[in-house]
């Protein structure tokens, strides 16, 4: 009895050292590579705001020569919002762009609402049906001259992806910005966003940075006054959003392996995109899938290319202020990163795809989609190997502290970079606020994003498919704003 | 294992990692705040020197010294420029950059504002205190947005002793200085030195496209020659830009050289040729547009169709219906679209068209009549 109990500890021994060799490597390695993408984000930041220097917003504004942009935005049951965000769309600084707002068999009033606030009549206009969709029941126009870039495409139910294919099937520019209808650009985001396209044929995406709304002063679907929200949960996604953005995609972009280009804000080439087939309607990531195809089409063809990501132009979204909300989108965020690498795992580790098969999507299996089972299963190794007594309790202290310390630097150091570039956040308590909640993630706030993510992976292979319904509380005016305030 | 050397070194660097935190987050903090000063003292030096510069671009200047080109007008602002001189030579050298900064600074903001003689005073200035010097200096700098800025400034001063300099910096590997050496050049040299831009200018990105089309279009006529000069270029993006801004600019002269280059081999550019001689609107084009319009090659075909609406010729409503109703989806459109553009002839064409198209032809034809406001019920009961 006691030879097994004996055999028993051994094993376990030489497991936890196996594990925990595993595990500092698999940390080191991590934070490495945190550490590297933070520093080239910081020269890739500052090499954009040198050159933003001779970027002359009006000239292009002005000119008829600049490339024309479809801007797509896909609507579902939004009766309440749309006129407010198509108004806003149409009100964008750009020289020659169309609006085609994507009603996608919305159940509410969308339609008729749009009808009847742009005076929109049925249009007869023939388009090349180059990708698949549900059934378009009709388009229609604007006869009023304000409105006259302004499409609006009624069709079946098909998804978010079949919208946008809907959208870029009658769309007339060569470009098209994808953007969610419910998220608010700012006024030069376009210019910002192209000029890329503008400064270098080999480019086939970009990507503009995505920020959290809450909280801030909005009027006329515009943001008057960028404030932090009083509530912790968005702030926590504010830290999270610079790391991921300014530090993560930044970094990324400067070695032209950016394989995300959020699906609430980016501009594409169109033929690329048709040669590519469209998004993908069977996914729930197809904003990654796409990015991800394209490079693949590229590598496969041996055509030159660049998907790049610029950190200025700005497009306010509104985060989930709940956690059960929360939960539901980082869950759908992580089966769809599973799905895209699924599809896509099989340029890992091969040459011809250069530095989208040999770092970007090794990283993304590694660190971002086995990131959190690793994590879980740490937390699990240590309660059970600290019951068995086969660990030192004042190494698994130092380990964690060091975990931490490490957390709070790459947070802290996404803030930085945000305060030396964009400072986007004027007041002091504002910046101090980032600052802690910077450091206060690392206790209790990550470790939910790892459940919630595990709980994505669990459900994906249960079969889980659908995007889960998201509860948006929709902007805070800043008359209502002033009405709350009064009210206090 | 505590007491390990390797738990002593993580542990001494795990501090010195939350020491860094700390002080990156202390950092932070003073940064806002330093940023906030130095916005307040930039401010307040820029207000002085606003102040101070007035004198020299206001007080009036003997009767003698009229002409900006003249010796007199110069030795005039030098006297005008001299106690300004001397009190900054007065400052401290600690100081003394940030005072220079700060009257640079209003000078460029000022001469967007200025034209004529004023203009030429400041420039006259700008030389006088020695910033010409400074920027032809960083010119030659290794910093890539150092060199763009300076182009940026010294077109601002229309300074000519740049000229040369800035020709070598038109073809730079830097998309920047590229594009602002072309606009530096195009502002100071003018339209009497285009050749100078065409003849040494290699690459012509969108970017730079949509910047200097600006300049050119608004020299007008006076720019054709030096654009039909470049059409001789053997860089295909400067012809393509050139081909553009002829079209633009509808100047008859340029009609011959646009016609012989869409008769030539590269697609690229035929397109953009019979797209502008289409624009041109001189009949004269109008069998090269034909003569495209029934190639083999589609995108020559769109091309063609439209520049024929751009012409707007009655004489090409016919080949246009034609190819409404029997070609490429693309064409099929194009033409569409350009019989609009044709009055009489271009809508009773449509009207033709919709009795004898297809139903996908039949879709485009009402499409555009709808466009046009033109149809009746009687169309669109015939509408597939």
């Amino acid at each position: 009895m006691s030879s097994t109990v004996e055999y028993l500890e051994l094993s376990l021994r030489i497991l936890s050292r196996g594990f925990s060799f595993f595990v500092i490597v698999y940390f080191i390695l991590i934070n490495l590579v945190y550490f590297v993408m933070l520093v080239s984000s910081y020269v890739a930041i500052i090499r954009y705001l040198r050159r933003d220097l001779f970027c002359d917003s009006l000239i292009i504004i002005q000119s008829e020569f600049s490339t024309p942009i479809s801007v797509l935005a896909p609507a579902y049951n939004e009766q309440a919002t749309i006129t407010a965000s198509v108004h806003s769309l149409l009100g964008l600084n750009y020289s020659t762009m169309e609006v085609i707002v994507i009603n996608d068999g919305s159940g509410d009033g969308t339609l008729n609402t749009m009808i009847r606030e742009f005076g929109l009549r049925r249009s007869h206009q023939v388009y090349p049906y180059k990708i698949k969709t549900k059934p378009v029941r009709g388009i229609y126009v604007s006869d009023k001259a304000e409105w006259k870039n302004l499409i609006v495409v009624d069709k079946e139910n098909g998804g978010k992806a079949d919208a946008l294919n809907a959208g870029i099937n009658v769309s007339h520019y060569p470009l098209f910005c994808a953007i969610d209808a419910d998220s608010i650009l700012e006024d030069s985001a376009l210019l910002k966003v192209a000029k890329p396209f503008l400064e270098d044929e080999r480019v086939i995406a970009v990507g503009g940075i995505v920020r959290i709304a809450n909280g801030c002063e909005i009027e006329r679907n515009r943001i008057k006054k960028v404030r932090l929200s009083k509530k912790h949960l968005p702030i926590f996604q504010v830290v999270e959003y610079f790391r991921a953005f300014l530090s993560g995609r930044m970094g990324w972009s400067a070695i032209n392996g950016l394989l995300i280009i959020s699906g609430a804000f980016g501009l594409f080439r169109k033929d690329v995109v048709l040669a590519c087939g469209g998004y993908n309607h069977d996914t729930v990531g197809e904003d990654m899938e796409l990015v991800a195809r394209m490079h693949w089409y590229m590598r496969e063809n041996n055509l030159p290319y660049r998907v790049v990501f610029v950190p200025d132009p700005v497009c306010w979204t509104e985060a989930p202020e709940t956690l059960k909300m929360l939960g539901r989108q980082r869950n759908r965020w992580h089966r769809g990163l599973l799905d895209t690498l699924l599809i896509h795992g099989s340029m890992m580790f091969k040459r011809r795809f250069g530095v989208i098969g040999l770092l970007s999507i090794p990283y993304y299996l590694f660190f971002e989609l086995l990131g959190p089972v690793i994590e879980t299963l740490g937390y699990v190794f240590v309660v059970f190997s600290y019951f068995f007594g086969v660990v030192d309790v004042q190494v698994l202290l130092l380990f964690f502290v060091v975990a931490i310390i490490y957390g709070m630097l790459f947070s802290v150091g996404a803030v930085l970079l945000e305060e030396i570039s964009f400072h986007r956040y004027p007041r002091a308590r504002d910046l101090s606020k980032l600052i802690i909640f910077a450091v206060l993630e690392n206790f209790g706030y990550r470790q939910l994003t790892v459940l919630w993510r595990i709980k994505g992976l669990w459900d994906y292979f249960r079969g889980v498919r659908t995007w889960g319904t998201m509860q948006r509380t929709g902007f805070v005016t800043t008359q209502q704003q002033q009405a709350v305030g009064s009210k206090d | 294992m505590v007491t390990s050397p390797l738990f002593k070194f993580t542990l001494a660097a795990t501090a010195l990692i939350g020491l860094l935190v700390l002080i990156v987050a202390a950092g932070l903090i003073a940064q806002k705040v330093r940023y906030a000063m130095r916005a307040k003292r930039r401010a307040r030096l820029d207000e002085l020197y606003e102040q101070k510069m007035d004198p020299i671009l206001l007080e009036d200047l003997p009767s003698d010294s009229s002409d900006p080109g003249s010796l007199h007008f110069r030795r005039s602002v030098k006297n005008l420029c001299e106690p300004l001189r001397l009190e900054l030579e007065d400052i401290n050298a600690f100081s003394r950059r940030s005072h220079r900064q700060a009257l640079k600074r209003v000078m460029l903001g000022t001469s967007r504002e200025l034209v004529g003689e004023t203009l030429a005073r400041l420039t006259q200035a700008f030389q006088i205190f020695g910033f010409v010097d400074e920027e032809l200096r960083d010119l030659g700098s290794r910093r890539w947005w150092v060199q763009a800025k300076a182009c940026r400034n010294l077109s601002l001063m229309h300074a000519e002793d740049a000229t040369s300099d800035l020709v070598i910096l038109l073809n730079d590997d830097e998309e920047d200085v590229r594009t602002e050496a072309a606009m530096a050049l195009v502002n100071i040299a003018g339209v009497k030195d285009l050749d100078l831009l065409f003849t040494n200018l290699q690459r012509v990105s969108v970017w730079m496209f949509i910047q200097l089309s600006k300049a050119i279009l608004s020299m007008g006529s006076s720019a054709v020659p030096a654009l039909v000069d470049s059409l001789k270029s053997e860089y295909e993006s400067v012809k393509g830009f050139s081909v553009s801004m002829l079209g633009e600019i509808k100047d008859i002269r340029a009609s011959a050289p646009l016609i012989e280059l869409a008769a030539g081999a590269e697609v690229e550019l035929k397109c953009k040729a019979l797209v502008a001689i289409g624009k041109l609107g001189n009949e004269a084009g109008k069998h090269i547009l034909f003569e495209n319009l029934a190639c083999d090659n589609e995108e020559l075909r769109v091309s063609a169709a439209r520049g024929l609406g751009y012409l707007a010729s009655p004489e090409a409503a016919s080949f246009l219906k034609e190819h409404l109703l029997q070609d490429r989806l693309r064409v099929r459109l194009e033409a569409g679209r350009s019989l609009t553009k044709i009055d009489t002839a271009g809508r009773a064409s449509l009207q033709e068209a919709f009795e004898e198209a297809d139903d996908v032809g039949k879709k485009i034809v009402f499409h555009f009549l709808e466009e046009l406001d033109f149809h009746g019920e009687t169309t669109k009961r015939q509408l597939p």
